[in-house]
């Protein structure tokens, strides 16, 4: 590589920001005497439309092979200064920035001396490091405008309508049989009173009418083999046993699934109820088509013989799918606590939030639990949420709402129900602060308790007992006596998130997925074309689901709509000379980004261009020393931390 | 270990406590509270204990006493949780759980009890009147008046008074006792020396007399631009109390005085302590009916049944008396005989009902309230020295 | 011989540490001025060839102002930052380095004041030696 001959240096006052701690100057007359510093000059403000012409008229003028401005963070203008040299036909990456502002002049402001002295040497590493600054281009690929949705849920559903609005096509793969996700599960629903069955139904009629959205039921991704604008996926399809055209005759249906031998636990009402091996989980569920979950079935032909619309010779299906971009909407599992956890599975009448949420969808006039009329419910927060010593610290937020909703709910249901409430500080935030207030005046009775001291569910004689002691008594030692008691059971990641392995989306510390930055690219993942939302990246009530769920399909269809992707070009590259094949890279990638290939018969690795995020995991492990990333290579940091260290 | 109790909430809705469930236990109350202190939660403890409906605690605090009812805490309350409305409604809850006979909490719980008694004790004055009255003679006396003391002579009237008097003081007395059980013996877990009970037996004058702890509120009296340190409600209750002490002396212990058949001049003792008396009674009687009309002030806000009972029958115990005094002086015999009979009909039950059983009591229990609290915290300063 | 003060390079990440370093500037919490950062994409991808580089140099102390666990790369981000910097150690050895010279610690996008804190200590302990 060749060093820069003609260099361009600016040193910006920042109005004050700057030359009232730095003396700007003698910066100025230090980096003058530098080799190959053909230009340099101190400026009231670098970004001024003015500066900018000036840089641009320089550059052109004087041949400039490489410039450096000195000024604020790379976080605010980066982009500005890599414009301006591409404006004046200078590849951006042969441009530096220096923070000779947050990270010298206002850091230091105490100390103007060493301050100007510290500046002098900033500016030096980046003249050195431009100084080896290779000119990168930017890769372009096509892309489909093609986006796979993952989980046919509230959110996943939701978007779905939207990329179509947009004009992109829609693949909406659903794992289970039918769509709608926990939200079909629910009853009413806050602040809009409408059961989650409705919400449902009106969001399945609406992704009905688009003729570029297509639907897999039963469906799973299985592998993936190609990246952003152009991924490669293969989806499993389950088959329902049942033909196509079936038209459903509930009287008939009925008949069939009495016949069905095959009992199991009923996962749709969480286990309270059981279910046979054909089941529908409730009549207006989408698609309209009953199912057989291959899993329990025992293939005994019963209901074959009651209806010729089954067809248990039906076989997995695996098609191949073509797409731009992948928005992830799984969604969450409730926590399930382990036996024993406030009595759980231990003590008859200890369930959980969503059991007592089905409980009140089975539930006729009066709330009945194994036989037992209820009377007083208490509710146990924060379980498997915000745990002291537990993996789950984080709050699941959509918890507090939820409990004190469904206590309103059996308030206005039932005679007779007294609430008690076990929490650990009540986190009903915004508008849902009102619901809080309501249940309060309903009488329900707010008990908090320390992280270090839970409540205690306990027998006694036939009843079961909640003792607390409660902080808003000073630690009074208080016993509520309950005929049923709740544990609101908060979200935790998916039990089975194969999908994360398949497209290398990456998990954070909560185990939820991770975006790339919280506020500002909140649906994004570091892998390009892989967005998330809803529940999956972290719990969410619905409607903050549905938000990020419509924010990840506008992103997903800016994305691909254009047909043709930019990729960052500073990714990692390997001397081929050197590499050995060891293996070690390829274990470090998060990304599966390198591949084996064959350099004059020896095994070396390569980087696929398209897959590398450019995060240098693989460099430090390379015992060759193989690997350099662009833009910060050996020659490029060596050199900067040679000028510092002078 | 307590059991959380959900009944109480229902019932202390019936002594006027509807709002405090929505509390929401921010702690604005206590922090506003002039009476809060360090492990003296005013009045967020007596909420929370309400709430959980822990009746013994109730019964043995002494905090709703303290209370005057300045309403800072209402006005703070982001929940309109009204915490002292809930300390009056916890006044009138105590006042029945201090009464033995159990009749307290029928009058406050019902008012088909409250009404029903107080026309039947009226009833009772009318028969006794029908039955033994004296001549209505409209022979006037020398100076023109009306002799009372011929269709109700003072001294029958006293030998009433006497016996009203001493049922009045058991059943007082005997609920103060009571009081003092449940506060002091049971639920005490402080030992308490007797002579504290004498050394700090001034606080219980001094407050009986002054009910000094009115006087501490935020809304301060200005006269002609000056500001005072006390509040015109402490002024106005003050008077009030004073006017109605000073009526309750004269009737009980100086009737042959009072209830005389003598005119006198205007300056005249008997007729100045009867006008200032009258006047006071007034003052105050037109100031609370100002206050509960209004509704500017939070101790105006709200008014249970018994509120309404103890300043009309006052009211109208005022004005017949009022109305006696001027028939006698300006010698119309059968209104002043018909207006007495009436004067004593309101009275009878307003002394009845009022003073052992509801409203009145307050200002026997609040001065003992003092009392119990200033020996309980002595005993407290001289265990831990020890 | 007048003792010099102590120069340190920090590592610090593009997301993550370097704006933490950046917010320290701006609330102006003051660190010693011979502290110099570097920036590279995430602190797993720091080679020890760089780091010996900067101790061969002059550098008395290297800081790595590592992701942690708000790593948008990878959730194992601090614990291939923690073996870069054991295998480092082994390497400073081997030059008679003292290991004390060479820290990490995670830096969050906000945690000026924690950074401010890491360069005061470090600069005090590495003048003591």
């Amino acid at each position: 590589m060749e060093e820069k001959r003609n260099i361009g240096v600016y040193i910006c006052q920042c109005g004050s920001n700057i030359s009232d701690y730095v003396d700007v100057e003698k910066v100025r007359e230090e980096v003058a005497k530098i080799n190959h510093v053909s230009i340099s000059k101190t400026t009231m403000f670098a970004c001024a439309d003015a500066t900018q012409n000036e840089i641009v008229q320089d550059i052109q003028e004087n041949n400039l092979d490489a410039i450096v401005v000195a000024s604020c963070s790379p976080k605010l203008h980066l982009d500005t200064f890599k414009n301006v040299a591409e404006r004046a036909g200078l590849n951006p990456y042969n441009y530096v920035q220096v923070n000779i502002r947050e990270q010298c002049s206002w850091a230091h402001s105490d100390k103007p001396v060493q301050a100007t002295e510290k500046a002098i040497q900033l500016v030096k590493a980046g003249i050195a490091r431009v100084g080896y600054s290779e000119a990168l281009i930017k890769t372009k690929i096509s892309a489909e405008n093609v986006v796979v949705v993952v989980g046919a849920g509230v959110s996943g559903m939701r978007s779905a309508i939207e990329l179509a609005d947009l004009g992109s096509y829609v693949y909406l793969i659903e794992r289970e049989y039918f769509v709608g996700g926990r939200v079909a599960q629910w009853g009413e629903l806050f602040t809009t009173n409408e059961t989650g069955k409705e919400t449902i139904r009106r969001l399945y009629t609406k992704l009905m009418e688009y003729k570029n959205i297509t639907l897999f039921t039963g469906a799973e991704i299985i592998s993936n083999t190609g990246t952003v604008g152009n991924f490669d996926i293969q989806v499993k399809i389950r088959p329902r046993y049942i033909k196509p055209g079936c038209k459903v005759d509930p009287e008939k249906l009925q008949k069939v699934i009495d016949a069905c031998p095959v009992e199991i636990p009923d996962k749709f009402n969480f286990g309270l109820t059981t279910c046979k091996a054909i089941y529908k989980n409730f009549e207006s569920e989408f698609p309209e088509i009953p199912a057989i979950d291959p899993e329990h079935c025992t293939r005994c032909g019963e209901c074959e013989k009651l209806c010729d619309d089954i067809d248990l010779g039906q076989k997995d299906e695996f098609i191949n799918i073509k797409a731009g971009a992948i928005l992830i909407n799984t969604g969450y599992d409730p926590y399930e606590p382990k036996t024993g956890e406030f009595g759980y599975k231990e003590i008859e009448n200890v369930i959980t939030l969503p059991q007592l949420k089905r409980l009140i969808e089975l539930s006729g006039k009066e709330l009945i639990y194994k036989n037992k009329k209820i009377h007083n419910i208490g509710y146990i927060y924060c379980v498997g949420s915000r745990q002291k010593d537990g993996e789950n610290k984080y709050c699941s937020r959509y918890c507090c709402t939820s409990t004190i909703y469904t206590s309103i709910v059996i308030k206005n249901k039932y005679k007779d129900i007294h609430n008690f409430h076990f929490d650990k500080s009540i986190r009903t935030y915004g508008k849902l602060e009102l619901l809080y207030r309501e249940a309060s005046e309903n009488g329900d009775i707010f008990l908090q308790f320390w992280d270090e001291d839970p409540p205690v569910v306990s027998r006694n004689g036939n009843g079961t007992v909640v003792s607390i002691k409660d902080m808003l008594s000073s630690g009074k030692e208080l016993e509520v006596d309950c005929d049923l008691v709740v544990l609101v059971t908060g979200m935790v990641p998916r039990q089975d998130n194969k999908i994360a392995d398949i497209l290398k989306a990456p998990i954070g510390r909560d185990k939820f997925f991770n975006e790339i930055h919280p506020k500002l690219r909140p649906v994004e993942t570091v892998i390009d074309g892989v967005l998330i939302s809803g529940a999956c990246q972290g719990p969410k009530n619905i409607s903050e689901s549905v938000k990020s769920s419509l924010s990840a399909a506008s992103k997903a269809n800016s994305l691909v709509k254009k047909g043709e992707i930019e990729l960052k070009p500073t990714i990692a590259f390997i001397d081929k000379n050197a590499c050995v094949w060891c293996d070690e890279c390829l274990k470090a990638c998060p990304f599966d980004a390198i591949i084996k290939t064959q350099l004059e018969g020896k095994d070396v690795a390569e980087i696929v261009e398209a897959k590398c995020k450019g995060g240098g995991m693989c460099l430090p492990v390379c015992p060759e020393n193989a690997i350099n990333l662009k833009g910060y290579t050996d020659n490029e940091m060596e050199a900067m931390i040679t000028a510092l260290a002078d | 270990m307590s059991k959380v109790n959900t009944a109480l909430a229902s019932e202390l809705q019936y002594y006027g406590a509807k709002e405090f469930s929505a509390c929401y236990n921010c702690g604005n109350c206590t922090a506003i509270c002039s009476l809060a202190s360090e492990g003296n939660e005013f009045p967020r403890k007596m909420i929370r204990l309400s709430t959980l409906g822990l009746e013994n605690e109730i019964e043995s605090s002494l905090e709703p006493w303290l209370c005057y009812y300045c309403g800072e805490c209402s006005s703070t309350c982001p929940r309109q949780a009204e915490p002292g409305e809930l300390m009056m409604s916890l006044r009138r809850y105590l006042t029945a759980r201090y009464d033995w006979t159990g009749l307290s909490r029928r009058f406050y719980t019902s008012e088909i009890w409250e009404l029903g008694a107080i026309f039947l004790l009226a009833a009772f004055i009318l028969v006794l009147f029908i039955f033994f009255h004296g001549p209505m003679t409209t022979e006037l006396t020398a100076e023109g008046g009306v002799k009372l003391n011929t269709f109700a002579p003072w001294k029958t009237i006293e030998i009433g008074d006497w016996i009203m008097a001493a049922f009045l003081s058991f059943f007082l007395l005997s609920n103060i006792f009571n009081m003092y059980l449940k506060v002091m013996v049971r639920n005490n877990k402080v030992k308490i020396p007797i002579k504290l009970y004498f050394t700090t037996l001034w606080d219980l004058a001094f407050n009986f007399a002054t009910q000094w702890e009115f006087s501490k509120s935020e809304n301060k009296t200005k006269i002609a631009g000056k500001q005072f340190n006390i509040s015109p409600y402490w002024i106005m209750h003050w008077l009030l109390m004073s006017s109605y002490a000073l009526m309750l002396i004269l009737i009980m212990v100086f009737l042959g005085w009072f209830q005389t058949d003598i005119i006198y001049e205007w300056w005249h003792p008997q007729r100045i302590l009867g006008y200032y008396a009258t006047f006071g009674l007034m003052a105050g009687l037109i100031y609370f009916f100002y206050n509960r009309i209004k509704k500017e002030q939070e101790s105006g806000k709200h008014s249970h049944l018994s509120d309404w009972v103890f300043i009309v029958l006052l009211a109208l115990t005022t004005i017949s008396g009022i109305l006696v005094h001027f028939f006698r002086i300006y010698g119309l015999p059968y209104s002043t005989y018909y207006m007495y009979v009436f004067h004593l009909m309101v009275l009878f039950p307003m002394l009845m009902i009022e003073v052992p059983f509801s409203k009145w009591s307050h200002l026997a229990y609040r001065p003992f309230a003092i009392y119990f609290a200033k020996v309980k915290s002595a005993a407290e300063k001289m265990n831990s020295k020890n | 011989m007048e003792k010099k003060a102590p120069k340190i390079l920090v590592f610090s990440t593009e997301k993550i540490s370097d704006p933490a370093i950046d917010l320290a500037g701006l609330l102006k919490l003051h660190y010693p001025p011979i502290v110099f950062t570097m920036e590279v994409p995430c602190s797993s991808a720091v080679k020890s060839k760089w780091i010996l580089h900067a101790f061969d140099q002059g550098f008395d102390g290297v800081f790595i102002a590592a992701d942690g666990t708000d790593c948008a790369y990878d959730e194992s981000c601090t614990e291939k930052t923690g073996q870069i910097i054991s295998q480092t150690h082994e390497l400073m050895k081997e030059k008679g380095i003292l290991p004390e010279k060479l820290k990490m610690a995670a830096i969050c996008s906000v945690c000026a004041e924690s950074f401010v804190k890491q360069m005061n200590v470090f600069a005090d302990q590495l003048s003591e030696q």
